[in-house]
């Protein structure tokens, strides 16, 4: 069974559903404290998020599912000291994101696999099925976007994060989490063949 | 891929979509058909990226698997994570501990050097000041000067090396003692040298600093002359007392 986010009821009009972090309180105390069913429960909570984050961070299924177990591992050894200054979603697509950087890292000093962003371009050509085709072109675009920027989209886009957050997840200004998510969107239209219709609005100036 | 330079309208487009934006701000883009267009663009883009389709199954096996390999770990290998920022804890306080001794180290022998001024050590100097000569003599004049400035330093009221007969050229340096042992030997040795004043005993003898005489106004760890006055050092905590001997009455103080 498979499960998406777009395919999943949303409250808010289309937008995934975040965590409960009143739940995740009680439960983070309880994990804390080495309670193994409280710790499944948080990470299961999580799960398709973490999952996502690394898909889109790393572009291809067999680096996001590294990343994800990495990053799940570091849930569990870290969640005995979250320090509840951010909420735990947030600490957790935190530490999501910085899975994926070392997976991306240690992906750049492996020698060019199949998975990479080259091969995802490539078997666009030959992906018989359309769904398939533009989920393939839009990892491959998303990888051709700076690290810098696809984390900030990514963590806006599939976290629901609001600026403030990415910032402190990513420990930027506000102000440049908002210009790389607009870059960044930017960017990704462009790749993806949207580009920005000519300026063509009426101006009060003859 | 470039990333293009900050675009005011995609700013803008980007602030009403993610709610960051004013009213007014959303009615305006709202009303303009190109950021309307770009708008509907941007929520496509946003629609596609959260269509993520994972396996329930998958991810299951992936939670499993990490909770499982995290409870597995046996005390010492979660103890050994941990060893690291331990490890760099301990060197970090390691480091503090010997910079704090090296620099006790640094003052002290800085301290011992300048209080025993070209001639070399105490004991080096007391054997020396045995056989009286030109070198020996500028030497105890000039650690008489030592000792008349130290007080000087601490009290004010210390005689001066002027006072005391020694040269004004001499240096006065309070801070150069190391131990009150080594000022008690210099002072000694230089007195005894100098002539000018004596460090006594009951006999008239060279005092041994660990057997000073004991009189009413305290145990002295040393006795000398100043002038022609009867002075004694007295200890107290880590100040030294210079008393007049007659009368009792604190002449100076300083700190060794």
């Amino acid at each position: 069974m498979s499960s998406s986010y777009a395919a999943r009821p949303e409250p808010t009009g289309g937008a995934p559903r975040r965590p409960s972090s009143i739940d995740d309180a009680e439960l983070v105390g309880r994990a804390a404290h080495g309670e193994r069913d409280a710790l499944n429960t948080l990470l299961r909570q999580h799960q398709h998020r973490m999952y996502a984050i690394c898909l889109r961070m790393t572009g291809n299924e067999a680096d996001a599912r590294d990343a994800t177990q990495e990053a799940m591992l570091a849930v569990c050894r870290g969640v005995s000291r979250f320090d509840r200054r951010s909420s735990f979603s947030t600490w957790v697509y935190r530490v999501t994101t910085n899975a994926c950087l070392d997976e991306l890292r240690r992906r750049a000093r492996r020698p060019l696999a199949s998975g990479s962003p080259t091969d995802v371009t490539t078997r666009v050509q030959v992906a018989p099925d359309d769904a398939v085709t533009a989920r393939l072109t839009l990892d491959a675009a998303l990888a051709r976007l700076p690290v810098d920027f696809r984390a900030a989209l990514v963590l806006r886009e599939l976290c629901e994060l609001d600026y403030a957050e990415i910032a402190q997840v990513l420990r930027i200004p506000p102000g440049t989490v908002r210009s790389r998510i607009a870059r960044a969107r930017a960017a990704l239209s462009r790749d993806l063949g949207n580009r920005p219709a000519p300026d063509d609005r009426p101006t009060n100036t003859p | 891929m470039n990333v293009p330079d900050d675009l005011p309208d995609d700013l803008v487009v980007s602030a009403v979509l993610d709610g960051a934006a004013t009213d007014a701000t959303r009615r305006s883009v709202a009303a303009d058909p190109v950021l309307a267009a770009r708008l509907a663009v941007f929520g496509a883009l946003r629609d596609e990226m959260r269509d993520v389709a994972a396996s329930d199954d998958l991810l299951d096996q992936l939670r499993t698997a990490a909770v499982a390999s995290f409870a597995g770990e046996p005390p010492v290998q979660r103890a050994a994570q941990r060893r690291p920022r331990l490890a760099t804890r301990q060197w970090a306080t390691r480091q503090w501990v010997a910079a704090a001794a090296a620099a006790v180290v640094l003052v002290a022998g800085i301290g011992l050097f300048t209080s025993r001024g070209p001639g070399g050590s105490s004991a080096e100097d007391a054997s020396r000041s045995s056989t009286a000569g030109p070198a020996t003599a500028a030497f105890t004049e000039r650690a008489t000067a030592d000792v008349a400035g130290t007080g000087a330093a601490g009290a004010g009221t210390l005689p001066t090396a002027k006072a005391a007969g020694v040269p004004e050229s001499a240096p006065a340096n309070l801070g150069a003692v190391a131990s009150l042992d080594a000022l008690a030997a210099t002072y000694r040795v230089q007195v005894t040298r100098n002539g000018a004043a004596k460090a006594t005993g009951a006999t008239g003898a060279t005092q041994a600093t660990g057997a000073p005489p004991t009189t009413g106004c305290g145990t002295p760890v040393a006795e000398a002359f100043l002038g022609d006055t009867l002075v004694r050092l007295e200890l107290r905590g880590d100040r030294v007392d210079v008393v007049e001997a007659a009368t009792c009455k604190l002449i100076g103080s300083f700190t060794p």
